[in-house]
């Protein structure tokens, strides 16, 4: 018997692997090796281009860094600036003033200059109680001068209203800011009064645009000192961050082969609708690169697959109906993240089928699934700029089925005729498990015109784990769900 | 030793795989047209449709060209190495398209000759090629793969995604069909 099934195999290959002379039957057409040589030429001038890229990102690489640099450099300069300005013009020492006075209608000024870039905290102290009481009971708005050097006073009026305390309650007064009312007799501006550190400045009267000055005991003033202090950097980044986001996705199932079924595989049919999302998040950062976020969302994927798989004919599994008809029943058993699938596989058997034959079945699976999707991440800013942001985010999340839709339709095939007269029952969803695990993987790109607005677009690949209620109970084939979806939304600042 | 013309053909073929890898249109056109034939019955082997066999040999073709840089002539033959490469493509193509090839209806322009007027020796190429585009898909592919490119039954399982004992029966099925065949026309 093998000698015969060598002798065939051997005149086989005899008469067919030998080189064949051109006929009509053996010659394909031209166009085949002209568009064969066109797709070839295309590949490689795709190959070509990942290259040419590199020398353009190495370039803007570097123009981004020398951006940054000189942007940098400015910064610095501009503080040097500032105080080689305070180096080289010092606060002048001015003869002190013993005392102020005040008139009648109850104002006082008090002039004054600093060089800080901040606003001084300026704290009046009375030594004398009692004189203070007497001298500034009837005080009812105080208006401060306060002038950075070399600069146009400030023009900022502080009402008498919105003073607090007033002085006559109080022993000490804190105002920011203040202005002179210029008064048209004045013509002299007068000598300015530099205080490096804390002062005491006794305040003798000055005429000063008109004005009626208090003639003050001690005040004393603390000024900012002369060192320009550099103010902390504002973080652009708000402590938390939300955001909104619309999605759509693309979902297909993978299987893993297991023992029960060799012959088994799952492929995806047609081309399955995307499916949509709508879901938020919160972001807390935890340092300025990685941040924690939290995501809670609505999706619907959509998907079609085909699982195809091969089996014996098996006399055991033919029934005879009432009728007297020999039906075959076998189950189909499938377990995904969301439960286990039982579907029945029958028709009607023909007198050409023999037992051990082999037949082939077709499961195709349309489904709907609609989840709820509650997600931990983490994610580490790549890129981290004053209005850009680009995060790479691992996480899980886990996935609630409130709604699953699906349609089975099985297809038997013996001898490679398609078996038309078989009834096929309604596919039962058995043991349906609500809850499953899933990975995921992001990258997103925010942009923020503003520090509490932004624009995000992310992509993510999420991958079912394994559903999390227990007792798995399908021998068949175990199927992983895959989806990518890609979004975009606002965020905002807290 | 190799003399005379089948040395000239020999080096006329190396020298054509030198210059294809370098991209020379005519040096591919030569190695097209001297192996097109051959290529081409492997693809009608697994594939008894013409539009499936030409669609198999032009991924065929992609695949030889673009990998031309890979062959090593210390190696092995040209035309084995583009032979398998042409089968590669077409159990991929019939793995990919497995569900519209099994409920394919023979062609019908196939026909068995008559029995009285052929002998074994007069069965002509052409003839044997329609005796194995009839087998059922799975049988022809297996026998394809066993008898014509020496895969072993474990590595058929593999890449077909079946058992090794389907494999074999299948192996055994397409012999018996094709042995009843050819006893038919003898």
């Amino acid at each position: 018997m093998e000698d015969k099934q060598h002798k065939l195999d051997d005149f086989l290959r005899s008469r067919l692997n030998n080189d064949a002379e051109d006929s009509s039957w053996n010659v394909p057409d031209d166009y085949i090796f002209e568009a064969a040589m066109r797709t070839v030429a295309a590949d490689k001038k795709k190959k070509r281009r990942p290259w040419i890229i590199i020398p353009f990102m190495l370039l803007a690489g570097w123009m981004g860094s020398e951006y940054m640099h000189n942007n940098q450099i400015k910064t610095l300069q501009h503080k040097v600036d500032v105080m080689e300005q305070s180096i080289l013009n010092p606060p002048q020492q001015k003869e002190s003033i013993s005392s102020y006075s005040y008139a009648a209608d109850s104002q006082f000024i008090l002039q004054t200059q600093f060089s800080s870039p901040q606003e001084p905290n300026i704290q009046f102290s009375r030594t004398s109680k009692r004189s203070a009481t007497q001298n500034l009971s009837n005080i009812t708005s105080t208006n401060i001068l306060l002038s950075r050097t070399n600069t146009a006073f400030s023009n900022t009026t502080i009402p008498a209203a919105s003073m607090q305390p007033s002085l006559a309650d109080s022993t000490t007064a804190h105002f920011s800011i203040a202005t002179l009312q210029r008064n048209k007799q004045e013509t002299e501006v007068p000598s300015h009064l530099s205080l490096p550190g804390s002062l005491s400045l006794p305040i003798r009267s000055l005429p000063l645009y008109g004005l009626m000055i208090l003639e003050s005991e001690e005040i004393k003033i603390d000024l900012p000192s002369h060192t320009i202090s550099v103010p902390e950097r504002v973080s652009t980044t708000l402590p938390l961050r939300y955001g909104i986001l619309l999605s759509t996705n693309q979902s297909w199932y993978t299987m893993k082969k297991i023992p029960f079924t060799p012959d088994a595989r799952l492929y995806a049919y047609e081309n399955s609708q995307p499916g949509v999302g709508l879901y938020g998040f919160i972001r807390k950062p935890l340092s300025p690169r990685l941040s924690l976020q939290s995501d809670f969302g609505y999706h619907i994927y959509k998907n079609k697959s085909v699982l195809e798989n091969q089996f014996l004919f098996d006399m055991k599994n033919v029934v005879e109906t009432t009728g007297g008809e020999s039906i075959y029943q076998t189950d189909l058993e499938l377990m995904n993240p969301l439960g286990d699938y039982n579907a029945m596989i029958e028709f009607r058997v023909n007198d050409q089928m023999q037992d051990n034959d082999l037949l082939q079945e077709y499961s195709k699976n349309k489904q709907v699934l609609h989840t709820l999707n509650l997600g931990l991440s983490l994610q580490y800013a790549l890129i981290r700029g004053k209005r850009v942001t680009i995060s790479l985010g691992t996480g899980f999340s886990l996935g609630y089925c409130t709604r699953l839709q699906n349609e089975f339709n099985v297809s038997v095939y013996h001898n490679t005729v398609l078996q038309t007269d078989y009834t096929a029952l309604p596919t039962q969803l058995n043991n349906v498990r609500s809850v499953y695990a899933q990975a995921l993987g992001k990258l997103s790109f925010e942009y923020r015109p503003s520090d509490r607005f932004g624009f995000i677009v992310e992509s993510q690949y999420g991958t079912g784990i394994t559903s999390l209620r227990k007792g798995i109970t399908a021998d068949g084939p175990h199927t992983y769900l895959h989806a990518v979806m890609v979004s975009a939304g606002i965020t905002h600042g807290f | 030793m190799v003399h005379g013309d089948k040395m000239k053909e020999i080096l006329s073929e190396a020298n054509a795989i030198l210059r294809a890898k370098e991209g020379d249109y005519v040096a591919q056109r030569y190695l097209y047209e001297r192996y097109r034939s051959k290529w081409f019955m492997i693809c009608l082997r697994y594939l008894p449709h013409k539009s499936d066999a030409e669609d198999a040999l032009q991924n065929g073709l992609i695949h030889i060209f673009s990998n031309l840089s890979q062959f090593d002539p210390a190696v092995g033959a040209f035309a084995g190495w583009t032979s398998r490469i042409i089968a590669n493509d077409c159990i991929l193509l019939i793995r990919k398209n497995q569900k519209d090839l099994v409920v394919q209806e023979i062609s019908h322009d196939l026909q068995v000759p008559d029995q009285e007027e052929n002998a074994i020796d007069k069965i002509s190429r052409e003839e044997i090629m329609k005796m194995i585009q009839r087998l059922p898909a799975g049988y022809r592919t297996v026998f394809n793969m066993y008898v014509f490119e020496g895969y072993a039954h474990k590595e058929i399982a593999d890449l077909l995604s079946i058992s090794e004992g389907t494999s074999k029966s299948q192996l055994f099925k397409a012999r018996k069909m094709l042995q009843d065949a050819l006893e038919v026309m003898i």
